[in-house]
């Protein structure tokens, strides 16, 4: 043997560790515990926060490739001109200078070999035409997986599944820019894949075609000048410069409902678990320990006729789609009129402001304010404490974030110190202290006499709940 | 709470997930990793156990229950991370061990893997589990001898014996490949 044997225990996967895992699990001070709970979902939020920011990144990248165009006043102006795709109705858009092209379905789903394969969020937007498609079946894996990555959602398909889209004597096999793949016990496994093609023209119509399968989708993509408004789907309110509309439709599986929120600002809207953990705030501060799960449902919620909220009839049935979701609810046409309340949404600015703060000894005063539009950072004051390396020492800024009148608040900053040890120490701070107080830590060297704070993507709610009656169902297609 | 639902909760809401899955095991990963780090500060031991619950954070998806279990794979990444960290203290060396804990590695690797495994079950029970439980789980003398009804000193007996015929095995037994 090459090996110590306690370096060969350290190699140990779970196939030997099987036959001595313990029953009787260990107890540990309460205290530890407590600490390692709190900085693990501390970390955890800091994650998902920064794949909020790359989300919106790549929505820029995204919208500056298409328009051609590049720096901050034209970025700006892009984001004013979002459209707004609702599938069902069409397009809801104040672009002049875009072409939509909304889809006119031809068959879009068909079932096969105990497979139904649906096409969802077909749209156009100048040359490029965007579609889903979804395949929903209890042998999918056997049938028609050729791989699932491991530790990964990606999966690739068996390549006699292909899939092609034929249109105007053109014939393209297509790549899947986004895919996802659900599964789980009892569950019937469903697949995604998303597709992006460049055509000159889109105004087509279109085939796809997926190997394995007789059956064909198809669509026809016509223009569309944004005409069709988003009370026709349902009903919809507008307060602030937000528009949440909705919809609901009743099947032989329950009550469809569609639900979309219109804004030209970036609203941290479609990462629900990050906007629920900041939303409450304006309704009082909380431990993430203290909320129960039905805290949940006095975010978004449909209640029936009787005034009981109705609960989604299972996770899986449950679509994102452009700009919001469609939710598959238990009930009937029994339950209308529908009521859907919003709650107040949340903003991200995109103003940063630097400033230099002297390293303190211990601890120092410092009176500084920084403006945003929506609301006024107070830094009161900078501590220095021990860590257990004597040349790292950290660093703790407390301040306070006093929002202005108005209907946008402001109640966190992102923060980050140029000088921070480790990069990706920038943190938004959501939970205030008891004393209504916020406090960002960053460790620096015990060298550094002088920090640069940057704070960015000011987070703002926007004051005003939405209220919104279904009277009836729309017609069942 | 077991396995199955722990992961649904996990795919429904993955942070209400993770802090039902440490509230489970955080202590069982917390006495792994301390076992290995207990030259160093408890901060280390406590950031340890948090990169545990965060790399488990980024993992969930790959455990099959079919194969293995929640406490498993667990144990397999707090160990893994607590050699990470004792390296990098020590100025052992940089290289991370493969955090990647469902990979497999060389065969030369897994017929090492299986002689110690043979070696311990031969010590049979109870003493094989409480060596395991002495030097890959951490677990305090007095626990282990809670649980198996023993004295604290009894154990330690066996744990230094089962030890000795551990290594015995290992240096020149029948398990010897030339």
């Amino acid at each position: 043997m090459k090996a110590d044997w306690e370096e060969i225990l350290d190699m140990w996967e779970e196939k030997e560790l099987a036959h001595f895992l313990p029953e009787c699990l260990p107890d540990m001070d309460d205290a530890i515990y407590q600490r390692i709970e709190k900085q693990t979902l501390r970390r955890i939020r800091k994650e998902r926060s920064r794949i909020n920011r790359k989300q919106i990144a790549a929505a820029v990248i995204c919208l500056v490739a298409i328009l051609g165009i590049v720096g901050r006043e034209p970025i700006q102006a892009a984001f004013e001109k979002l459209f707004h795709y609702l599938p069902g109705a069409g397009i809801y858009t104040n672009d002049t200078e875009n072409t939509m092209y909304r889809a006119e379905m031809v068959i879009d789903h068909f079932e096969e070999n105990g497979v139904q394969v649906r096409l969802k969020n077909v749209y156009g937007e100048n040359q490029m035409v965007k579609l889903e498609v979804e395949l929903h079946g209890d042998d999918l894996s056997e049938g028609i997986l050729e791989e699932q990555m491991e530790n990964s959602p990606d999966v690739f398909l068996k390549e006699r599944y292909q899939t092609v889209l034929f249109y105007g004597g053109t014939e393209q096999t297509l790549v899947a820019k986004k895919s996802s793949w659900i599964t789980e016990e009892e569950q019937v496994p469903q697949f995604s894949m998303g597709y992006e093609v460049q055509v000159e023209n889109p105004a087509k119509t279109y085939e796809v075609h997926i190997a394995g399968f007789d059956s064909v989708l198809s669509f026809t993509l016509v223009p569309d000048t944004g005409m069709v408004q988003p009370e026709n789907i349902g009903a919809s309110q507008t307060k602030n410069g937000i528009t949440v509309t909705a919809g609901a439709e009743v099947t032989d599986e329950g009550i469809w409902f569609e639900y979309y929120v219109l804004s030209d600002e970036t609203v941290a809207e479609t990462d629900t678990e990050h906007r629920f953990s900041m939303i409450t705030i304006p309704y009082g501060y909380f431990r993430w320990d203290d909320v129960p799960e039905a805290e949940y449902y006095q975010q978004r919620y449909l209640k029936n006729c009787k005034g009981e909220i109705l609960y989604p009839k299972d996770l899986y049935f449950r679509d994102d789609v452009e700009n919001g979701e469609r939710i598959l609810y238990e009930g009937t046409a029994e339950d209308f009129p529908l009521t859907f309340y919003q709650a107040a949404l949340t903003g991200i600015g995109e103003e940063r402001e630097t400033l230099k703060i002297p390293v303190p000894v211990t601890s120092e005063k410092l009176e500084k304010t920084i403006d945003f539009p929506y609301g006024m950072v107070t830094l009161e004051q900078a501590q220095i404490h021990p860590t257990h390396r004597e040349s790292i020492k950290e660093m703790e800024i407390i301040y306070r974030i006093q929002p202005k009148e108005g209907k946008r608040k402001m109640y966190g900053v992102f923060m980050q110190v140029q000088e921070a040890i480790r990069k990706g120490s920038n943190e938004l701070t959501i939970f205030p202290e008891e004393d209504g107080t916020y406090h960002f830590t960053a460790n620096i060297s015990a060298e550094t006499k002088e920090i640069t704070l940057e704070l960015y993507d000011p987070y703002y709610w926007i004051v005003d709940n939405y209220t919104l009656v279904l009277e009836e169902p729309k017609e069942t297609k | 709470m077991e396995d199955r639902e722990l992961l649904k909760v996990l795919r429904q809401n993955p942070e209400n997930g993770i802090r039902l899955v440490m509230k489970q095991y955080a202590a069982l990963c917390y006495y792994i990793a301390k076992q290995k780090l207990l030259d160093f500060p408890q901060e280390e031991v406590e950031e340890c156990v948090s990169d545990v619950f965060l790399a488990f954070y980024h993992q969930y998806t790959a455990i099959d229950l079919e194969r293995g279990s929640i406490k498993g794979f667990l144990s397999v990444l707090a160990r893994r991370k607590a050699i990470d960290r004792w390296r990098r203290l020590a100025g052992k060396e940089t290289l991370p061990l493969q955090e990647n804990i469902t990979a497999s590695d060389s065969l030369e690797q897994q017929e090492e893997r299986k002689i110690l495994l043979d070696a311990v079950l031969a010590l049979g029970d109870p003493d094989a589990k409480i060596v395991i439980l002495k030097y890959y789980f951490g677990y305090p003398t007095k626990k282990i001898a809670e649980i198996f009804g023993l004295k604290e000193n009894t154990v330690d007996q066996k744990v230094r014996c089962s030890l000795a015929k551990v290594k015995t095995i290992l240096e020149g037994g029948a398990f010897h490949e030339g």
